[in-house]
């Protein structure tokens, strides 16, 4: 059977992405550019698991002064979204976007990569002007989650 | 071949032959069918569940409810808590609604493209089940108690 590291590299080779493998582990490294600024992305492979995770990497670490109002735009952001959660390392203030399947008994088709790492990158894109207002101390959570969300 | 690899089907489907094999009560939410309502009992206490299919998006979720809304007060620290606990968790995450202090663990599936079977059903649901169990009572000393989030954290994870 095939690996989950072999499914999900060929699924980035053959949708034209371009990407680093990693030595010595099963993670492949890539950028994404959307509307905002570019951030870096991870895809990773866990087969004791039969679990596949993407990340997206916020391209700042949010200063220790900023961190309080950054567990509550986490926290403001992840409620209620459907696929994926914004996850936050309260040691160094790196902020990133987690999507992830379960790909036993899938068969592990692209499409399962793909819906996981295409939404997980939009929101990454969506929300991370407003993260970056409150990791500058700009704005308040409520006040950059609001101009997200409306 | 075990029978719960087998017969791929809409997840619905997949949905109900999971709940019939398990013979786990549920009731459909009046007003949004979408949605089942069920009971667990963990070692950390008793807490509602709910599972909801969006067919036409593809998608499964599942969530463990805390049985208790967190006090307004206590929001901040409940957040930091959920924060810790959720870095790193691959399947899964919780979360908090800061206006009413609901707080829930949510694992779901997007099987766009493809068909879902029984047995990732319950790999989602029994995954909920048991991190929820693991993060609950911690979650109830953070928020009904004097733990730290830190300190809560620690008690489970060191």
């Amino acid at each position: 059977m095939q690996s989950v590291y072999a499914a999900m590299r060929a699924f980035f080779e053959e949708d034209d992405w371009s990407f680093t493998p990693m030595d010595d582990q099963p993670v492949l490294r890539m950028g994404f550019q959307g509307d905002s600024d570019p951030f870096n992305c991870f895809a990773q492979a866990l087969e004791d698991r039969d679990q596949f995770a993407f990340y997206s990497v916020a391209p700042f670490q949010v200063p220790e002064a900023q961190r309080t109002a950054a567990i509550e735009f986490v926290t403001r952001a992840n409620y209620g979204m459907f696929v994926g959660n914004f996850e936050m390392d309260l040691s160094d203030g790196e902020v990133r976007y987690c999507t992830s399947a379960d790909v036993a008994d899938t068969g592990m088709p692209a499409m399962l990569f793909k819906t996981n790492v295409i939404q997980n990158v939009l929101t990454m894109d969506r929300y991370l002007a407003a993260l970056k207002q409150v990791a500058d101390g700009t704005a308040t959570a409520a006040e950059a989650i609001a101009q997200v969300e409306g | 071949m075990d029978d719960l690899n087998v017969s791929p089907t809409k997840i619905e489907d997949a949905v109900m032959a999971f709940l019939d094999g398990s013979e786990w009560p549920y009731t459909p939410l009046p007003k949004n069918p979408d949605w089942l309502r069920m009971v667990h009992n963990g070692d950390s206490g008793q807490w509602q569940c709910y599972l909801q299919v969006r067919e036409q998006q593809e998608q499964f979720f599942f969530f463990s409810m805390c049985a208790m809304y967190v006090p307004e007060a206590k929001r901040p620290a409940v957040a930091e808590y959920i924060t810790r606990a959720n870095y790193g968790l691959v399947m899964g995450n919780f979360e908090m609604d800061y206006n009413d202090g609901e707080v829930r663990f949510k694992t779901y599936f997007d099987a766009q493209g493809f068909d879902i079977t029984r047995k990732a059903v319950e790999v989602h649901v029994f995954a909920n089940l048991a991190t929820f169990d693991r993060y609950n009572a911690g979650l109830m000393r953070v928020a009904f108690g004097d733990v730290s989030p830190a300190e809560a954290i620690a008690l489970i994870e060191e």
